[in-house]
């Protein structure tokens, strides 16, 4: 406590005990029992320590109450310095808290400044994290594209050898693309006997190139299928469809064409290319046909 | 001596209120200021404020009026009223609106020192 505040204290004490002494019997009026209980509560809050200049112009205020009230207990003059003794020790605590309101919003604008540069630092690191990770994936990205580009350059160089080594074969068999992939038709009568699955010594040298142009293919998947005309049951002709589709297949294994790569089907009769009502019709759909099913380009996202 | 000593704190006590000798026109003079005051600070929207602005109003009328009627100490005594609620209702509408930011700083404060990082 202050020099300010104990002199406060003990000159009040003093005065009560004058003016107990003097009006022992006459009752203060209600004003100047606010005042005097109003002080007793200012003394002893923040008023004290924070406004004892205020404070103390109180206690004057109040010294000249009690004054009154020895003078003339029931006198207008007592009520209205009460009253204003009241007023001065109201006006003294209001001006504490003020005071104490300012330091309370002063400190809490430094906490908040404090935890402002604490939340932006942070913030900072996370970004600074969030780009860090973006430019890995960015190169990570970059070289998956660049991965890519490659293994579609290869993918087309390899497509284009094999498709000039296909196209070559257009001397004795027809090449065609379609929806399936590429096909290459070979006639049945150049490649068998009639009726007979056993491949003629004039097929080889032809079946040769194919398996050569196959072989450009390092990827592909591809198809043999044997076609019949429409001259006999459809189960003979199912089943030399079949058989003539194994013996082409098993030569181009044996030249070399990856067994995994290469399959054998039988149609018979049921996939003409053209009408079975004149011999040259008939001998267009007794033929075997190689789909070449290439794959498909890959592409980044 | 008790006597002796009870007038000199009277008559310290009296000097610190409004001045006796001044004139009452002077004293009048000194609640305009303060009810002003109190009025541009925004006393009426603050409800403890509003309250010892209207007093410091009231008691101004009164005290005019008594020095109408040439009672002139209690006039004296009136205006001093009304000065000490006026100033009461001035430091009242000043502390409301300190207060209220106050206690927005320490909330906005709060919140953010308990925001998750």
């Amino acid at each position: 406590m202050n020099h300010l505040s104990r002199f406060i204290l003990l000159s009040s004490g003093l005065l009560t005990a004058l003016i107990g002494l003097r009006c022992a019997t006459a009752t203060p009026p209600r004003e100047l029992i606010d005042a005097r209980a109003e002080f007793d509560k200012a003394s002893r809050g923040p008023a004290a320590e924070v406004n004892p200049r205020g404070l103390y112009e109180a206690k004057k205020s109040l010294d000249s109450a009690n004054a009154s009230f020895v003078q003339d207990a029931t006198g207008e003059d007592t009520r209205d310095l009460s009253y204003i003794a009241l007023r001065k020790i109201q006006l003294a605590e209001a001006q504490a808290n003020t005071e104490l309101a300012n330091r309370q919003k002063t400190k809490a604008e430094k906490d908040l400044q404090a935890a402002t540069m604490t939340q932006l630092s942070e913030a900072k690191k996370q970004l600074s994290a969030s780009e860090k990770a973006r430019e890995a994936e960015k190169e990570r990205l970059a070289r998956s594209n660049e991965d890519l580009q490659k293994a579609n350059q290869e993918l087309a160089a390899e497509k284009q050898k094999s498709e000039e080594a296909v196209a070559a074969l257009a001397k004795f068999a027809m090449v065609k693309k379609e929806e399936r992939g590429t096909v290459i038709t070979l006639s049945g009568s150049v490649m068998f006997a009639s009726g007979q699955s056993a491949l003629l010594s004039n097929a080889r040298p032809k079946l040769d190139e194919v398996a050569a142009a196959l072989k450009q293919s390092e990827n592909g998947q591809f198809v043999v299928e044997g076609h019949t005309d429409s001259v006999g049951s459809d189960s003979l002709n199912q089943d030399l469809s079949v058989r003539r589709a194994q013996s082409v297949r098993d030569y181009l294994v044996d030249r070399g064409v990856p067994s995994e790569r290469i399959k054998a089907v039988g149609y018979g009769k049921n996939r003409p290319v053209t009408e079975n009502n004149t011999a040259e019709g008939r001998a267009n759909n007794r033929r075997v046909e190689i789909v070449i099913q290439g794959r498909q380009i890959a592409t980044s996202n | 001596m008790v006597r002796k000593i009870t007038i000199a704190v009277t008559l310290l006590a009296l000097s610190g209120c409004a001045s006796n000798t001044a004139s009452s026109e002077r004293v009048a003079a000194t609640t305009d200021a303060p009810i002003r005051a109190a009025e541009e600070l925004g006393a009426n929207k603050v409800p403890e404020a509003a309250l010892n602005l209207q007093l410091a109003k009231d008691e101004t009328e009164q005290a005019k009026q008594l020095l109408k009627d040439g009672k002139k100490q209690r006039s004296q005594m009136m205006f001093a009223r009304a000065q000490a609620d006026a100033e009461l209702a001035v430091a009242l509408a000043r502390h409301a609106p300190i207060k209220a930011d106050a206690e927005r700083a320490a909330e906005q404060a709060k919140t953010l020192q308990q925001t998750p990082q």
